[in-house]
């Protein structure tokens, strides 16, 4: 067994790995968090709303989210450079495939969430 | 490991007689009915899974009975209010007291087999969390049998859950008896997370990790961020009940969407938890009969972390009709969406190995049941993908419809995975394997009953038939259809019957046959009592398909660790990412502390469900004393050095910090901390947003003046100075610790006057936790405070005691490590709470 400069963190490990999810997770955050505030203030008469603003402000963390996933898509090894992540041999290409996948369906969850916007009514309930 | 290529085999030939009499005396399994002192995973590993079968045939038999009642219109075979009590039971029962355990209990047995580790890191840990399960378990079981059992439903909605309506103390038997299984549960979460990452045989990096192994980790992670959710949850409710804090009345500004957020923030990953193991399991049996390399492994990788975490943003989807707004319920059905597309990625991965195989795909009674579970569970992810269309929702919510596609994708996805693992795994616990012929019959009498039982369901459910109803009138035509369904639950009970017969008439516990199906996956090399004879060094994902020799080399001893040279039990620790070995783990033997402090456990939760205050908190504190008196002898220190494990490998035995396992056990119930403060955050801002009205200063008596928080701050910032001071005076080696011990006591009182201070600051201003959801949130805050604060109140004493008997110093130090890490987690727990309460009223006024 060849022993190389060190182990790698294992946070540095699950910062690399997860780091599409992550921005799912605050992108949902982000998307669901703010839109639910706003209408349920909108409706107590709490302050005035715009639907307006609601919509844009999904569509703008949409695009906000979306960037960094592209980014993780084309270019991992920045990114693995950026979070010290550094392992040989067949570790490597297992790493990347992984992180690149799991940003690919990060992005497909972003990109589904955000697109509702065009389509419904911001507040409108069901019932 | 030193820089250096090993090109022989780290231990020569002939071992000296000794070592293997040492591992055996070491590793000896207690006699008699010492048994139950037994901590060994393949011991209680069995006992878990068996506990766990046994509530499944129990949970069983009430979904039979019920099937009865239901059989033909207008039946009173069973009454109302005993059905209500079953279904909570069944769905319950099958939830966290079958599905989670048993894939826990899989965990526990198979996983050191696989990772060819001699145990799991924290054996008396695992021991605690199986006997608090099996006895509390048991007896939340029998409640069904005096008319004590739950009736509100396996997720227990308020405001039917509330005092109110329902008054009798059913409701609390299910809020305190899950309370603690939670509590079980996230025990086994801390050693498979743990064991996972660190117990590997050298060589097996992430990339060479078994399948199952990924899925438990994951499995492990998704504990430890759902259940704190569902904790707090229930902790809320009881105290409502008990104590009248209004967070689930609307009258008083609560609201009961916050529970069903909580319990689904929980209850969906739940679904996942159950499954993912499952899925792990699978992708081992499939290229086992395939005799292939699974077809994109890490594509499964990805699915597996995928699920995990698209897991957690579907909540929503089980109140899609609870009048949330139209664009909430898109994002959680758009999740909903994209996380079938993970699971779909596995399935084409099982296909394209079956496909794969060198020879044709070996059918097997596990293989049919691995085809079945394709099968049943692809048809309850088609139905998913329905009722994760918010319109088709509105349809078919709260109908037999429901009933169905989650039986489709539990039974599919984790029962039929779990009795293919029976049928697969059995001969490493049994001389005797399953029998191939009646396991035929036993296949296709559950998969013909399964889908005769719950197809009709749909049909009922798009006729309109609700779910959780006791008879329905015969006008509504639905009799046919649940005759049909009440045929193939018989059906299906037949077919686990028969299991059942043969498990009795073939099983007898003892050394396996050699591997069987020729598998690849290190479990199947040779074993005894301490596992495998060496610990190979593992180039490969299926080491027993490509390295040479591996089976002869490691039962001749000639691989690492083959005698145990500290005299005691231990296994190789390695680096998480790479596995590389770092040290050697000594790990404690057979013991009745864990037992004691289980059987005190679950009566002190029991004992306060039916309000017997005084015993419960006696039982509360021996079961904390028995706690502290396995703690004591679990660090080592020390004393025995580095030994060798062959190939001039020598490692030290004991380490301190971050690389050692107890710290990491420690910042995995930081984790778990963390979460459940988080969802008090939320809950926090999830009422101030439904009733403003009942928030400081406006709607509420003033917050106290800054100077409280102030002071509250400042104590705890000295308690951290106290804890850091403590660390720069603990002793030398083999001297008294009386000025660390000393500080450790400062930083105690400093916590606990912060903790007065807040309590004290609010109480003046006349705010009463029962006047309102901001008085039941603000003083919850302190609940919670309290909480780690006494746990840091015991931790702590026993640090210091151990300071004062020369058991803790610089060197053997990873008690005082555990204790300043949960401090220091503490005291930014507690900033962070200060903020909030009293900032955040301040800042929205
Ligand atoms: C062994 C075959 C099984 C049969 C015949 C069966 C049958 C039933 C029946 C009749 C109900 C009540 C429906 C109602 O009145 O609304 C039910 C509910 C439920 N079952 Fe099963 N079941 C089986 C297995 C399972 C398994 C393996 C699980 C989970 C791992 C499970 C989880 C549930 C849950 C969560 C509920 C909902 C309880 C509630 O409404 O609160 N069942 N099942
Ligand atoms: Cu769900």
């Amino acid at each position: 067994m060849k022993s190389g400069p060190g182990d790698t963190s294992v946070l540095s490990a699950v910062a690399f790995l997860l780091a599409g999810p992550v921005i799912w997770a605050a992108h949902l955050l982000l998307l669901y968090g703010p839109q639910s505030a706003l209408c349920a203030f909108g409706q107590s008469g709490v302050a005035e709303v715009s639907g307006l603003f609601v919509t844009a402000q999904v569509l703008a963390v949409t695009a906000l989210a979306a960037v960094p996933l592209v980014v993780f898509l084309l270019r991992p090894i920045t990114i693995a450079r950026l979070f010290r992540f550094r392992v040989q041999d067949e570790e490597h290409p297992f790493s990347m495939s992984v992180m690149r996948w799991l940003s690919a369906l990060s992005l497909m969850g972003v990109l589904l969430a955000g697109a509702a916007a065009f389509l419904l009514d911001p507040c409108a309930q069901l019932r | 490991m030193t820089d250096q290529v090993i090109v022989q085999l780290p231990n020569s030939t002939p071992r000296p007689a000794r070592e293997l009499e040492d591992l055996e005396r070491v590793w000896a399994t207690p006699k008699g009915w010492r048994i139950v002192t037994a901590v060994n995973n393949t011991v209680v590993g069995l006992i878990y899974i068996g506990v766990a079968f046994l509530f499944f045939l129990m949970a069983g038999v009430l979904a039979i009975l019920m099937r009865t009642q239901l059989a033909v219109s207008g039946n009173d075979f069973i009454g109302q209010e005993l059905y209500n009590q079953m279904f909570t039971m069944h769905g319950t029962t099958m939830m966290f007291l079958f599905a989670v355990p048993a894939v826990e209990a899989l965990g526990v047995m198979l996983l050191p087999q696989m990772l060819a580790a001699r145990d799991l890191p924290f054996p008396r840990l695992s021991a605690y969390a199986i006997w608090a399960y099996v006895i509390g378990g048991l007896v939340f079981f029998t409640t069904i049998f005096y008319d004590l059992a739950p009736a509100g439903g396996w997720f227990m909605y308020p405001p039917l859950t509330l005092k109110e309506f329902s008054p009798a103390d059913n409701a609390d038997f299910w809020l305190l008896g899950i309370g603690f299984i939670e509590i079980s549960a996230i025990a086994g979460a801390v050693e498979i997370v743990v064991g996972t990452l660190r117990t590997r045989p050298p060589g097996m990096s992430l990339s060479k990790m078994p399948i199952f192994a990924w899925s438990m980790l994951i499995f492990a992670a998704m504990i430890m961020f759902a259940f704190p959710a569902v904790i707090l949850a229930t902790m809320m409710l009881e105290i409502e009940r008990s104590f009248g804090w209004p967070f689930f009345t609307a009258a008083l500004g609560g609201d009961a969407l916050l529970w069903q957020h909580l319990f689904w923030f929980f209850g969906h990953p739940e679904v996942y938890i159950i499954f993912l193991p499952a899925a792990g399991l699978v992708s081992m049996i499939v290229p086992t009969m395939a005799q292939t390399p699974l077809v994109g492994y890490r594509l499964i990788v990805v699915a597996l972390i995928a699920t995990g975490f698209f897991s957690f943003g579907l909540w929503v989807h089980h109140m899609f009709t609870t009048g949330i707004p139209a664009l909430s319920l898109a994002f959680f059905s758009a999740a909903s969406a994209a996380v079938a597309v993970p699971s779909g990625i596995q399935v084409f991965s099982w296909i394209a190995t079956m496909a794969a195989g060198r020879r044709r795909f070996r059918i097997t009674t596990a293989s049919l049941f691995v085809l079945g579970f394709l099968f049943i569970f692809t048809l309850g992810g088609l139905t998913g993908v329905m009722v994760a269309m918010v319109p088709f929702d509105y349809q078919v919510h709260d109908t037999y419809f429901v009933v169905a596609h989650f039986h489709y994708v539990l039974v599919g996805g984790m029962v039929f995975p779990l009795f293919a693992t029976f049928y697969h795994w059995m001969p490493l616990f049994s001389r005797r394997m399953l029998s191939e012929r009646l396991g035929r019959w036993v296949f296709w009498l559950m998969f013909l009953g399964f889908n005769i039982a719950f197809f009709p369901m749909h049909l009922t459910g798009l006729l309109g038939m609700p779910r959780r109803v006791w008879t329905y009138p015969a006008e509504l035509g639905w009799d046919t259809l649940n005759l049909v369904s009440t045929a193939g639950s018989y059906i299906l009970g037949a077919g686990i019957l028969l299991f059942v017969i043969d498990l009795f008439r073939t099983v007898r516990p003892g050394p396996k046959p050699e591997n069987p199906w020729g598998a690849g996956t290190l479990e199947w090399l040779p074993s005894d009592v301490y596992a495998t004879r060496s610990i190979p060094l593992v180039t490969s994902r299926e080491p027993l398909w490509d390295q040479e020799n591996l089976v002869e080399d490691v039962q001749a001893g000639r691989w690492f660790l083959p005698g145990a040279p500290t005299g005691g039990r231990e296994t190789i620790v390695t680096s998480p990412v790479e596995a590389r070995p770092q040290y050697i783990i000594q790990m404690p033997g057979p013991g009745w502390s864990p037992l004691l402090a289980a059987m005190f456990t679950a009566a002190c939760f029991l004992l306060l469900t039916v309000k017997l205050v005084m015993i419960a908190a006696v039982c509360g504190v021996l079961a904390i004393v028995f706690c502290l008196v396995w703690t004591w002898s679990l660090d080592p220190g020390p004393a025995k050095g580095s030994v060798d494990i062959g190939g001039g490998m020598k490692l030290p035995t004991y380490v301190t910090g971050p690389t050692s396992h107890s710290w990491w056990a420690m910042v995995v119930l930081m984790f778990v901390a963390g979460s459940l403060y988080l969802s008090y955050v939320f809950s926090y801002l999830f009422l101030w947003t439904v009733s403003p009205d009942v928030w400081a200063p406006a709607g509420a008596p003033q917050l106290p003046s800054p100077g409280w928080p102030a002071l509250s701050a400042l104590l705890l910032v000295c308690g951290s100075a106290a804890i850091m001071a403590a660390r720069r005076l603990l002793p030398s080696p083999g001297n008294l610790g009386t000025a660390a011990a000393a500080a450790i006591l400062v930083a105690l009182l400093c916590m606990s006057g912060a903790l007065a201070i807040e309590l004290l600051g609010h109480w003046r201003t006349g705010l009463q936790p029962s006047d309102s959801a901001y008085g039941a949130m603000v003083y919850m805050a302190s609940v919670l405070f309290g909480q780690v604060a006494a746990a840091l109140v015991i931790m702590g004493l026993f640090t210091a005691a151990r300071l004062l008997v020369r058991r803790l110093d610089r060197e053997w130090r990873v008690t005082f490590d555990n204790l300043a890490l949960l401090y220091h987690y503490a005291v930014f727990q507690s900033l962070f709470g200060l903020a909030l309460v009293h900032g955040y009223p301040r800042l929205v006024a």
